[in-house]
């Protein structure tokens, strides 16, 4: 049993605090109407108090219904200021009537607006952190948005540039056909360069013909106007003209190849 | 003294729970309002064209002859190569007899028809001009391409006789 009552207490220490002895003066106001009644009332309690009016602390209520030409029946309830140590509601015997009177603020009000503002200021606590991520949210869209489209652009610009790199690759792929017989002109120009470079000291070539891949010179003479071993050179078994000889070389690498087999 | 609340363990598993779950929802709730409209789907459609650009400049490197194939109408190429021809003579100091360039009909085989553009021209100057001339050509952009060269030694100069081709994309 005693563990039960300290269950329901919650605490060995746990006391309830006793309210302050009250008096109670019960008295009647002349009829008048109820505002002047209470003027009355209020009067009559601090003119009718037990002790001092600056050592008491009074309430005054009215205890019997108003009504036109009676006079008012009212309550005055006293306590001693020095026995006050906070708000409290007691029950008061009044001629028979159990009359509830509270001095300062009523205690179940003071807790409910205790929590009310308590969960007030956790529910602005909640809310001023949802606004936050709310805003953070958003500005983390933005952000994202920005850099999304930014790439996005960029994409489409790289997009572009390889749908050209693509179709150009299509005309360099087309261009190993397209040209047929003829030749890129650094072919012929090597082949001048070979020329040059193996011409024979004492030969005289007077023009050098390129057609499609094939060499031939002209020369005064019938001496052989190459030295190089690495292709071969064929003279034309008549002149072109009287002491001039046309005679055709071999491509590159068709020694090797069996160009001529 | 305000006397201690008892609180039920029910009652902590229940706010506990409803805290749990509101949780969940903000951050689900956030997360929706973080993310920007359609973003899955824009995403896969840059990762599409990225990697279609990594290929195509992959493919881009490695085919190396990028430009050889004019992109201008083949008549405006035509007119382009009569202009900057004797500008090119000029600067090797070979002298121009002839230059002419004729857009040809363009083939029609192939998913990239060419237009060729044929290019003519006769030049004389010293051996060294003809053939700064000529390689100057062999490095120009659109790539030059020879059917017939015939150089022919005179006095004090070389005569060169061209006839090749340039190569246009086609326009369809």
């Amino acid at each position: 049993m005693a563990d039960a009552a300290q269950e329901l207490t919650g605490s060995p220490e746990f006391e309830p605090p006793r309210p302050p002895q009250v008096f109670v003066r019960a008295f009647t106001v002349p009829s008048g109407l109820p505002w002047e009644q209470m003027r009355a009332a209020q009067l009559e309690a601090r003119h009718g108090s037990p002790l001092p009016i600056g050592e008491v602390m009074h309430r005054v209520r009215r205890v019997g219904p108003w009504s036109l030409g009676r006079a008012g029946r009212f309550a005055a309830f006293y306590i001693r200021a020095r026995d006050y140590e906070g708000p409290f509601e007691t029950i008061v015997d009044v001629n028979g009537a159990l009359t509830p009177i509270a001095f300062g603020a009523p205690v179940r009000k003071l807790r409910q607006a205790g929590d009310l503002l308590g969960a007030a200021g956790v529910s602005m606590a909640v809310a001023g952190l949802v606004v936050v991520a709310v805003s953070v949210g958003l500005k983390s869209r933005s952000a994202a948005e920005d850099h999304l489209t930014h790439a996005e652009r960029l994409a489409a610009r790289q997009s572009h540039a390889a749908d050209r790199l693509q179709h150009q690759r299509d005309l360099t792929m087309a261009l190993t056909v397209a040209p047929g017989a003829s030749h890129p002109l650094s072919a012929a120009l090597s082949d001048l360069a070979w020329a040059s470079a193996a011409k024979a000291p004492d030969s005289r070539i007077f023009a050098i013909h390129w057609d499609r891949g094939l060499l031939a010179v002209e020369t005064r003479g019938e001496g052989a106007p190459f030295v190089a071993s690495d292709r071969l050179v064929q003279r034309s078994a008549r002149p072109l003209r009287p002491g001039v000889w046309l005679w055709g070389v071999t491509p590159a690498g068709a020694v090797n190849s069996g160009f001529l087999k | 003294m305000k006397p201690p609340v008892a609180v039920q363990p029910k009652e902590i598993i229940l706010a506990v729970s409803i805290g749990v779950l509101a949780a969940v929802v903000l951050g689900s709730a956030l997360s929706r309002l973080g993310t920007p409209e359609g973003f899955s789907g824009r995403l896969d459609v840059l990762s599409t064209q990225v990697a279609r650009i990594k290929k195509s400049a992959g493919l881009a490197q490695r085919s190396g002859a990028l430009g050889a194939v004019c992109e201008r109408h083949a008549s405006d190429q035509a007119s382009l190569l009569t202009k900057i021809l004797p500008a090119m003579a000029t600067q090797y100091g070979v002298q121009l007899s002839s230059a002419e360039a004729t857009p040809e009909e363009p083939n029609s085989g192939g998913a990239a028809p060419l237009a060729p553009v044929h290019l003519q021209f006769g030049a004389s100057g010293s051996y060294e001009g003809v053939m700064g001339l000529l390689d100057s050509l062999s490095r120009s952009k659109p790539q030059v391409f020879v059917d017939t060269l015939d150089l022919t030694s005179k006095t004090s100069s070389v005569e060169v006789k061209f006839s090749g081709r340039v190569f246009c994309a086609a326009r369809t």
